[in-house]
Parts: structure tokens; sequence; C-alpha cells
């Protein structure tokens, strides 16, 4: 019967350190990571955003989340909007019209604003990648 | 033989960077021009900053009309920057979100410049 420190040695015995240094590896360093979670910021909060909405019920049963509701402000008017995407993404049409019109729109605009935000990054790299290839 | 940082000291870092690159060919008189030019056109990061915090008072959004973003400008205009959300996100990343426009600008100008 084989435990985890058996697995562990086999793993770290089998691991082919040439592929360490290969072009795949040399892109995945964790400044490289953290440069690309940093200058997608916006793409990557508002997928998340959509996902938890998509996630979360649409009903109001569950405690306020609201800054302006902590802070004793009740009326704001963008009051309702996560129901109304939540309300979406569960097939309520109606419902999701009733807790904020823009529902529909700002599932549109943020998930195409997120996907502008990748392809301006992408382009970016490329055009850096052509400049240090003609250079170096 | 002028360069682009001699014209434009006002500039820093990935965005001088990023204008060297795409200058490196020119000569005096075309990157006179293409400093005037990009001069005219581009969005100071601190213009966007302070009109993101318009937000806090009301007026969300209107840095999104600036940068040519118009769906956002309405969303944000419409919802108080997405309840207050979108105001903050965008506090932390002005300096992206005008990088990224003054890129294309910088990228139209050099295709004007570079067919003249």
């Amino acid at each position: 019967m084989k435990d985890f420190k058996d697995y562990l040695e086999m793993f770290l015995n089998n691991i082919n350190f040439a592929s360490l240094n290969s072009e795949i590896m040399k892109r995945l360093r964790p400044k490289e990571l953290w440069d690309f979670l940093k200058k997608n910021l916006e793409g990557f909060i508002w997928l998340s955003a959509l996902l938890l909405l998509a996630l979360m019920s649409p009903a109001l049963d569950t405690p306020s989340l609201c800054v302006f509701r902590w802070l004793g402000i009740e009326s704001c008017p963008g009051c309702g909007l996560g129901h109304s995407v939540s309300a979406v993404f569960h097939g309520q049409i109606k419902a999701s019209f009733n807790y904020h019109p823009l529902g529909i729109f700002a599932i549109f605009i943020l998930s195409i604003r997120s996907i502008l935000v990748f392809k301006a990054y992408f382009l970016y790299q490329k055009q850096k990648s052509q400049y240090y290839d003609q250079n170096l | 033989m002028t360069k682009i940082y001699e014209l434009m000291p006002d500039i820093q870092g990935e965005e001088m960077m990023f204008l060297q690159n795409l200058t490196k060919d020119y000569d005096d008189e075309k990157l006179r021009n293409f400093s005037n030019m990009y001069r005219a056109r581009r969005k100071d990061p601190q213009l966007i900053l302070l009109l993101c915090l318009l937000g806090f008072v009301g007026f969300a959004g209107v840095h999104r009309f600036i940068l040519n973003q118009i769906g956002m400008g309405i969303l944000y205009f419409f919802t108080a920057g997405l309840c207050l959300i979108g105001t903050i996100v965008d506090l932390v990343n002005y300096r992206n979100l005008s990088f990224t426009y003054n890129r294309q600008v910088a990228s139209e100008i050099n295709h004007i410049i570079a067919r003249s």
C-alpha cells in the first residue's frame, strides 16, 4: 500500500527538468501571471461578478450586500440590478424587468467589455514581441 | 536626431516605452507631427481619475464616455456606477484604462503619418 509520501517521491523523481526551461514554462512565471492578472483586472472582475450572480438565487431572501444600504441610504438608481441579472440567468425575464430594467443590457455590455479587455491585452503583447524579435 | 522623450517629457513609464518602439524609424519632421497630434488627442490619466471620482457625487460614467465606451457609460450613468462597485474598480484601474485608449490613438496617428 503506497501512501502520499511515496507518490510525492515518485512525482519528484519523474519531473523532467528540461521541460521547465521550455517556452511555455517561461511564460508561466509568477511575475508574468501577476502581470496578466493586473492588466486584465477589469475583465476578470466583470466575468467573476457575472458568474457569482448566475450562481445566486434571484429571490429577495438573502441579506443585502449593497454599500449604500449599509450607509443608510435607501434609494439608488442601481437598486435591484444584481437581482435583475441573476433573474435573467435563471430564465425569469419578467421578474428581471421588475427588479431593474437594465439587467439584460448589463449582461450584454459587461461580457462584450471583458472580451475587449482581453483582446486589447493580447494585441499589445503581440506588438511587443514583434518589436523584440526585430531588435534582438 | 530628436527623440520622442525630448518632445514629450511629461509621459512616463510603459507609455513612453510604447511610443519609443512606435516612432523608432521616424525622422525629425514626422516625429514633431506625431508628438503634436498625440498631445492633442491623448487622454491624461489624471483627467480620467478626477472624472471617475465624480461617481461618488452621483455622476458616474463620465470617464467612460470620454474614453469612447458609450455602452459602459450609459450603464454606469443609469445604475450609479454599478452600485459604486464599478466606480471603485475604475479608481484602481484608471491608468490601464487611459493607457489602452492612448495606445489606440497612437496606432491611428502612426497609420496617418506613415502613409503621408
